[in-house]
Parts: C-alpha cells; structure tokens; sequence
C-alpha cells in the first residue's frame, strides 16, 4: 500500500543523503586539493633552493651538503629525494635517500621546462615528483646547461595526512545523515500530523451519523479547501439520506397501511362471516380502489421520471384548466372557495398526458389544501402555467421537500380523502415538467404558496 | 383483557376492535394522540396498541411522553416501517413489542397475550388450578380433562380471575375488565356473567371454583 509518509521520507531522505555524501566528497576534494598543491610548493620551492645552491667546482656540479640537510634531504629525511641529470641523462648528483633506486624516468616531457607528477619507481617507491630544467648560474663554460632537477617526495606521507580527514569526513558524514533521518521521521511525521488527524475524523465518519462534520479551524491551509469540500460533501449527503429515509418512510406508510387495513377487513370477515356486511365489502373495494390510485400515480411518476416519450398532442389549454376546475366544482362550492382564473387561449403541441397531469395535481392541490373562503389563483397561457393559494402553516423551510415523493406537512389519516392525497401530486407535477423540458418552481410569500410550470426558456 | 388501541386509519382501527372484541377484549379506540393520551390517563389497560405514523405528534413521541409520566402500561407498536433502527428506537423508548403492517390480527392478539403474560410474571400460557386447565394462547378450557365450550366475554372473565388465583377481584375490577369506555353494562351484567362462568365450569355437578365474597367480590380456587 502506497504510504505518503514512507514516500516523502525516502524521497527526502534520499535526497538528504546524496546531498550530505556530496558535501562530504566535496570538503574532501577541496582539502585533498589544497594539501596536493601545498605539497607541490614545497617540492618547488626545494628545487628552487637545490637549484640555486648548485655550483660548479673544479668542473663537477656540486651542492652544499648544508643546503641539503637544510632542504629536507639529509640523512633524517628518508622520505625526501632528488636526482640531477645531464642532458644526455647522466646523473650529476642525487640524495642519498635515494639508495638504489632512481628518478630517472620522471619528468619525460620535453616541451615543457617543469612539471609535477606522480610515479611509481622501479625500487617501489611511490612518490610526487616536481621536475625541471636549470642551469647553474656559475657555468661559464656552459658545460651544464638545460640539467634535469627532479625533486620526490613520498606520497605516502601525503596519504597519510588525507587518511584521517577522509575518515572523519566519512564519520561526521554518516552520523550527520543518521541525524537527518531522525529529524525527517519527526519533521515529516509533525507535518503530516494534520493530515493524520484528518484521515482518523473521516474514518470515524458513518453513513448513520452524518451530522458531523470535520473541524477546519486548526487545519493547515493546504487542507482546509479539502475539508471544506468534504463538510459541503458531507452535507449534500445527508441531506439526500434523509430525503430518501422520509421517502422511504413515507412510501411504506402509504402502501402498507392501506394493505393492512385489507388484510384485518378480509381476516375480520374470515374469522366471522357475519361481519361481511355490504358496507364492509364496498369499504374493502373502497381500499381496492385507493390501492389502484396509488399505483397508477406511481407509475405515471415512474414514466415522467423515466422519460419515456408518449404522443405529441395539441393542448388546449382553456379547455383542459376548465375540466379540472370542473371535475374539482363540488369541492370548490362546498369549502365556498373563489377562483380566480385567468387564461390566455392558445394551443401548443405537448405530451397530453402529463400536461393533464400539471394541471389536475396543481389545481386539486390548491382546492385540498387552501383554507376555507380563499382564493385560489389560475394563470394559463400557453407554456406557462401558475397556480397559487393561501398555504396557513406552510414555511420557507418546507419548500425543498414540497416536491419529494409521498413527503407532506403532516401525515394524513387513511381513508379520509379517498387516497387523493398520497404526497405524490407535486413530485409527478416537478418530473412531468422536468421532462416536457419546463421549469417547476414554488414560492411562498406572504403566507400564500404559487406553483409555477414555465416553459418559455 | 382491557386495551387501547391508537391507530389513525379508520378501517384498521375499526376491524382491528371488532375482531378484537370478538377474541373477548375490551377494546377503546382512539384516531389520535391526544384523544388516546386522554384514555391512558383515564383508564388502567392490559395492554396499549399504538401506530406510530399519527397525524401531529408520532407514536414514539407519546410514548415517550407516558413512559416518562409514569404509564407503564406494556405498547405494542404498529409501523409500516421496518427499519432495525425504528425498531432500537421504538424499544429504547419504551416499547414492549413491534409488529409490522400488514400483520395478522391473530399475530397482534398472540403477541398481547404473550405481553400480558410477561406482565404477569407467566411464562406458559397454560394455567392450571385444581383440575381446571386454562389456555390462554388457544383459548380453551378443560374440567378433569373435559373441554367446555366459552363465550369469548365468559373466557375473558376466567383469564381476569385465573391471572391470580385466589385474589379476590370486585365487580368493578371486573367490570373494568370486561368492558370498554362505550359499553353501557347493566349493574348486574358481572353477576350475570359470573353466574353463567360458574356453571359452564362445573359441568355435571362437579365443586365450583369461582367463589363469591361477600360485599368484596368474586375469587377463584382450587375446591
């Protein structure tokens, strides 16, 4: 499993350690630099000295033994040589600490007047040698022009002066790299910290408890943006289950009460023929009947949310407001309701069905629900349809869930409205609209809710 | 057994107390809250069946308000939701039972039964005193073996008396019992059904087991 933790540290500390074994090999190569180059001056300067201590005596070359010893390549100084060469390769002086071995082969170059090199000799001598060509400033006769000076030292002496830099390079290296590691572990973990925290809140987070949201105070702001979306997340859902748990409640309501209300009919008469009276069998049809209703308004909500396309028909819209009104007169005298209906005529080509749909459920919502000697209020053109009333009790909280499914202010008692109203009238209005391509939209303002369908857009 | 049932359809509500008051009980009904908190507060029930899905305040919330007031009279709850959580609910708050619509009216009057027998500390359905055999779960009686035939409000009397043996119940114990709110019995009727019981127990002379006490009431005991 891809842990970002594990991931940061090992790129860090990846990069962390590279850059400290650079560092280390740097400080090392400078050093090794300046020691070599250090070494090399004093190689020069003692064949600066050898040089211009050389004399020529009753014709031989010949330099001062105290200049020598005092040059470092006395009998004490083991490590240090030098050797002088004719230009025909003859030997003209050398140091003692030479012994059998030889500087002969050092310095072939011979376009070049000096030169620093390193050499392994034929005796196994490892050294850094400075070479160049001179001649003694005492030569009159100009016997001993263009000699050879070569002047050794053992590197070993060298090495031995990097071996403990190197080493402790190497130490404060790999502590210093041990030390980053526990600080990256630290640093990363307190830096990851947040994230943690995070991960542990939204895993503590349940499909039944989603009221909790994450707390973005303390967070740093490359997380706050997440955990805001997450909060919003958070909300939406919620929202949505308990939309679908009042649906869910609601919906059982409506059909099992009704098939309860059966079944203890149909048990009753079982159990005690005499109970079978003609008022309880039209009773148990009346159940019948509401059960039909129901399934019929959902599969009409079915259809609209489906979308499944019916015929294209010329609505009439005077004509078909004035059947619902019609079919809603009882009602209407009987609660002294005013109607206030204006229509602009005109037709326009639309599914029948669900036009119908609008307007009954739209129109016989308002006779249901407007209070007693209210007005309710009809505006009709064509593709444009509005329907309001009074609505006592109604508030601005309830116009989300006016729409959803079987959802209403109040349960209502079975069997009072005929099964009328189920609480599928305003959902099959808002998925009959959604589908024709119309805009469903309630308001309420003082105290009166409008319904509007409008297809203009 | 005295009931109340709390129910907003008006068909359940009316078929659920007739058949009810046809296994024997005594039923009151209520189309509401309100109307059944007035009952609760009025009356001693057996046993209290309450909808949950009530027009204004739910089932659960008028549960919630008797159980905290005192009443702890056993309730079923009738839902159309199923859900464990309603249930957890509903049980957290009190509820002795859950029966979910639709359900059979047999279901709801074993599960009384069985509520009432909890209640009273039984746990089988059968009673025995002396050679007397009362089911409760079937409903039937048997003397020395001899099955006796009861009307439903004869067997309710005997499931009144037989739920302690002998205790003395008074008549309006009794009456309480055997009648709801609606029901206008004669000042005799109890005496009646007593007398009537008594008979239909001792079948071919056999020692009676309902006994009167003077100026107290009516007890049952082994002879």
């Amino acid at each position: 499993m891809r842990s970002i933790r594990r991931q940061m540290a090992l790129t860090v500390s990846g990069v962390g350690g590279v850059a400290v074994l650079a560092g280390g090999l740097s400080l090392f190569l400078a050093l090794r630099l300046a020691l070599r180059t250090q070494f090399d001056d004093v190689l020069r300067r003692k064949a600066e000295i050898l040089a211009s201590a050389s004399a020529i005596d009753n014709g031989e070359l010949e330099i001062d033994p105290d200049v020598q010893t005092f040059a470092g390549f006395g009998t004490s100084s083991p490590g240090d040589y030098f050797e002088i060469f004719a230009p025909d390769g003859t030997v003209l002086d050398r140091s003692p600490s030479l012994g059998t071995s030889s500087l002969k082969e050092v310095g072939i170059s011979s376009h070049l007047q000096e030169g620093v090199t390193n050499s392994l000799l034929p005796g196994g001598l490892d050294v850094r040698a400075y070479w160049r060509y001179f001649t003694p400033s005492d030569d009159e006769e100009d016997r001993f022009a263009d000699l050879k000076l070569v002047v050794a030292s053992d590197r070993a002496r060298l090495k031995r002066l990097l071996s403990p830099i190197a080493t402790t390079i190497a130490l404060v290296g790999g502590g210093g790299i041990v030390v980053i590691l526990a600080l990256l572990r630290i640093v990363v973990g307190r830096g990851l910290r947040p994230l943690d925290q995070l991960g542990a809140e939204v895993q503590q987070i349940h499909v039944e408890r989603l009221s909790g949201r994450l707390a973005t105070d303390d967070l740093p702001v490359e997380l706050r943006g997440m955990a805001g979306k997450l909060n919003e997340l958070l909300e939406r859902l919620e929202a949505t289950f308990a939309r679908e748990r009042r649906f869910t409640s609601h919906a059982a309501h409506e059909l099992r009460t009704p098939l309860a209300e059966l079944k203890a009919m149909t048990e009753l008469g079982a159990a005690w023929p005499e109970e079978f009276t003609p008022e309880h069998v039209s009773e148990m049809l009346l159940v019948i009947s509401e059960l039909e209703a129901l399934i019929e308004k959902l599969s009409l909500l079915a259809r609209a949310e489906a979308g499944t396309p019916g015929p294209v028909e010329t609505i009439l819209l005077e004509e078909t407001v004035g059947d619902c009104l019609a079919r809603q007169k009882r009602e209407i005298l009987s609660r002294n309701l005013v109607v206030d209906c204006q229509i602009e005529p005109g037709e326009f080509a639309s599914d029948p069905v669900l036009w119908r749909a609008i307007i009954h459920n739209l129109i016989n919502n308002a006779v249901s629900y407007a209070p007693e000697q209210s007005t309710i209020e009809i505006r009709a053109r064509p593709r444009f349809f509005s329907v309001s009333n009074e609505a006592p009790g109604l508030t601005s909280d309830d116009l989300d869930k006016l729409f959803e499914r079987f959802w209403r202010k109040e349960p209502q008692p079975h069997g009072g409205h005929g099964g009328q109203h189920s609480g599928l009238g305003l959902s099959i209005v808002r998925a009959s609209a959604d589908f024709l391509g119309g805009r469903c939209e309630a308001s309420l303002e003082s105290g009166r809710l409008a319904i509007t369908i409008d297809f203009r857009e | 057994m005295r009931l109340l049932l709390v129910e907003d359809s008006k068909r359940l509500r009316h078929s659920l107390t007739r058949a009810l008051a046809r296994l024997g009980h005594a039923i009151d009904e209520a189309p509401d809250g309100n109307e059944g908190d007035l009952f609760v507060r009025e009356n001693r029930y057996d046993a209290i069946v309450l909808d949950l899905m009530l027009p204004g305040r739910s089932g659960l919330e008028w549960l919630e308000q008797w159980r905290s007031s005192g009443v702890d009279t056993p309730v079923i709850i009738l839902t159309a939701l199923g859900a464990v959580e309603d249930r957890v609910r509903g049980f957290a708050l009190g509820a002795d039972d859950y029966l979910t619509k639709p359900f059979a009216i047999e279901e709801l009057a074993a599960r009384l039964e069985a509520i009432a027998r909890r209640v009273r500390g039984q746990a089988k359905s059968r009673i025995l005193i002396g050679d007397l055999e009362i089911d409760l779960a079937a409903r039937s009686v048997k003397r020395s073996g001899t099955p006796l035939t009861l009307t439903a409000r004869e067997f309710s009397l005997l499931e009144c008396l037989a739920r302690h043996p002998g205790r003395v119940y008074s008549r309006e114990q009794i009456e309480a019992h055997l009648y709801n709110e609606s029901d206008s019995p004669l000042s005799n009727a109890v005496d009646a059904a007593v007398y009537s019981l008594r008979k239909k127990l001792s079948p071919g002379g056999a020692p009676p087991v309902i006994h009167t006490r003077r100026g107290l009431g009516y007890v049952i005991e082994a002879p």
